[in-house]
């Protein structure tokens, strides 16, 4: 029995999120989005998303002037994480044989 | 990135690709190893010509103007570059924990062999020495390694030479062990930040 993939994290952007962030204790926007090449919005969105999901804690606060995002993951999303490998690798090791 | 349907294969690929780019984030730039690289190696010399020179100056003294300048700088420098970058590894923390570690030890060592009139040279080689060789295994550095390797060859070389000669035997494991290695990092983050 093939066990469900978790929509919130099959994504290629929110999934290189995740990935990014259960190596570090926290990341800026800035390195995010430099290690996923993706655009400001669409990192925006997906940091959004993954948020509401309760995977990641988002904290705004302020550089001088400028606006400063910092995102660590919870343990609802290391968990979710962990679940997602496992049912990928289910997946590939089915295939393969 | 774009919004696609994932085969099993490309997500397994994301996962990896990205946990070994936050793996390898390289955060040590050299700095604070140039930084007490010269100063350590003026405050040998500065103390080995005092000694020789019978000047009649405390030849401490430069051991005491050694952390005035260096604490403010390196914590003036710290506070600058956490101002600019928010990514914290788990890595990072415990790079931290090991030079403060070996901050406190480094006090213990010396106020024990001054107590006991001994040189404490030779510890603080051994000692500087292991935090340099951890270092250079947590950033993957091999000449933060092999100056390592030489901090503690010097430690033991100062064992068959006078006190105020160690201090020579000190500036030049210094400069292999602090100044080489931190040159090499400063170039390689450098580089590595105009990818």
């Amino acid at each position: 029995m093939f066990k469900p993939l978790d929509a919130v994290l099959h994504s290629e952007l929110r999934l290189a999120i995740i990935s990014l962030l259960v190596g570090v204790k926290q990341a800026d926007f800035g390195f995010l989005k430099e290690k996923t090449s993706s655009t400001s919005g669409n990192l925006s969105v997906q940091l959004q998303k993954l948020s509401h999901a309760g995977y990641i804690a988002i904290e705004k606060s302020f550089k001088g002037n400028y606006p400063l995002t910092t995102c660590k993951i919870t343990e609802e999303g290391m968990l979710a994480f962990e679940n997602y490998v496992k049912a990928i690798r289910s997946y590939i090791e089915t295939g393969e044989r | 990135m774009n919004e696609k349907t994932l085969t099993h294969d490309e997500s397994l690929q994301i996962i990896q690709r990205m946990i070994l780019t936050a793996k390898n984030r390289i955060t040590e730039n050299g700095f604070h190893f140039i930084l007490w690289g010269i100063l350590i190696i003026i405050a040998s010399l500065a103390e080995y010509f005092i000694q020789k020179s019978d000047l009649g100056i405390q030849a401490n003294l430069s051991w005491i103007v050694m952390p005035l300048i260096g604490v403010p700088t390196a914590l003036v420098y710290e506070f600058r570059r956490n101002r600019t970058d928010h990514t914290r590894g788990f890595v990072d923390t415990w790079y931290k924990y090991l030079w403060l570690g070996f901050g406190i030890t480094l006090v213990v060592t010396i106020a024990i062999s001054v107590l006991q009139h001994m040189s404490p040279i030779p510890f603080i080689l051994a000692l500087v020495g292991f935090a340099t060789f951890v270092s250079g295994t947590i950033y993957k550095s091999v000449p933060l390694i092999i100056g390592g390797i030489i901090f503690w060859i010097s430690g033991l070389l100062c064992l068959l030479v006078p006190p105020p000669e160690q201090l020579l035997i000190n500036a030049a494991a210094t400069l292999t062990g602090y100044i080489i290695p931190g040159i090499l990092l400063w170039k390689n983050s450098k580089r590595e930040s105009h990818v």
